[in-house]
């Protein structure tokens, strides 16, 4: 959990005044179809819900849920970006060939044993491919002209919805509200403000 | 929406606009999907390309294998292990100097089932 969001949440937010005033500026969180394979029972409530071990599968979609809820968090607090503040968004880059053993999960969208040696030739190239999500995120003026807030994008440039999960309001809020509560008591008082 | 007429295709050898006086900042940017992007950011004329990694030869793997794609002098890798929090915090308040950023993208996903827990350091 840490590597994937808590770390990258202290990182962006810390950011976050100079993608401000940086116009038509950025934020790609790189998620994953995964997400939606998280187990219902999540419920962000506790550091010791997240230090249970509940298998590295489930760990990985569930820190893949916590990336898409946390960008339609921020963007609810930033509004629309443009001018004033960062486009915010979540990506899939699908089934991509990398040293990451579940995009091999990815591309088939299933859990279980995939051997990564099977499928690579069916993987896509991370250069050519795989980072097409998160580069159009980054760069596109599509995303200022259109107004691609808090979305979840998949290759190559398609918003889609992510799992009604991830689109729980009141989860994301508490996953907001414990990452902070993280934070604070490894870091101390934070450099901005975390409502 | 214009990506009803173009359909959803986006290939960033020729959709990606020139990115000429941008800053980007590219967690995991050293390998795999980061590296993707790095490569793409570079080869359309970024500013400056701030990678960010846990492994220093990663880094310098990197910028050898950006030669290929844009003048790695506007690259500059930071080595950050993600998996501490006073790293994370220290680069990241270094990084908040920064004039202008036009964009962050973590692709990071390095999560084994034994470091899923929230780090003491």
């Amino acid at each position: 959990m840490q590597v994937n969001h808590i770390a990258q949440f202290h990182l962006f937010m810390t950011l976050l005044p100079v993608l401000k005033k940086t116009a038509n500026s950025r934020l790609v969180l790189q998620s994953s179809d995964l997400h939606k394979a998280a187990p219902s029972s999540i419920k962000f409530a506790s550091l010791e819900e997240l230090n249970t071990d509940i298998g590295a599968t489930y760990l990985y979609n569930r820190t893949k849920l916590a990336l898409v809820l946390i960008v339609r968090a921020l963007a609810r607090r930033l509004k629309t970006g443009g001018p004033q503040g960062p486009w915010v968004n979540a990506t899939h880059p699908g089934g991509v060939k990398t040293d990451q053993p579940k995009q091999a999960v990815d591309a088939y969208g299933t859990l279980g044993k995939v051997g990564a040696a099977l499928v690579s030739p069916l993987l896509k190239d991370p250069i050519e491919e795989g980072c097409r999500p998160a580069l159009f995120a980054a760069t596109a003026d599509a995303v200022a002209t259109e107004g691609i807030q808090g979305q979840y994008i998949i290759p190559d440039r398609k918003v889609t919805e992510p799992s009604s999960q991830a689109q729980d309001e009141q989860l994301g809020e508490q996953l907001w509200k414990l990452t902070v509560q993280i934070l604070e008591q490894k870091l101390g008082s934070l450099p901005y403000s975390t409502q | 929406m214009a990506h009803l007429i173009t359909g959803n295709k986006f290939d960033p050898n020729t959709d990606i606009p020139d990115l000429s006086n941008k800053v980007y900042i590219v967690t995991g940017g050293t390998a795999g999907i980061g590296f993707g992007i790095s490569a793409h950011i570079l080869q359309h004329n970024a500013a400056k390309l701030y990678l960010l990694s846990k492994k220093a030869h990663h880094g310098e793997e990197a910028q050898k294998e950006l030669e290929k794609f844009g003048d790695v002098s506007r690259v500059e890798f930071i080595q950050c292990d993600f998996e501490s929090l006073k790293q994370v915090d220290k680069v990241a308040k270094k990084l908040a100097k920064l004039e202008k950023i036009d964009a962050v993208s973590p692709p990071l996903t390095h999560c084994t089932a034994s470091k899923c827990t929230i780090d003491q350091s």
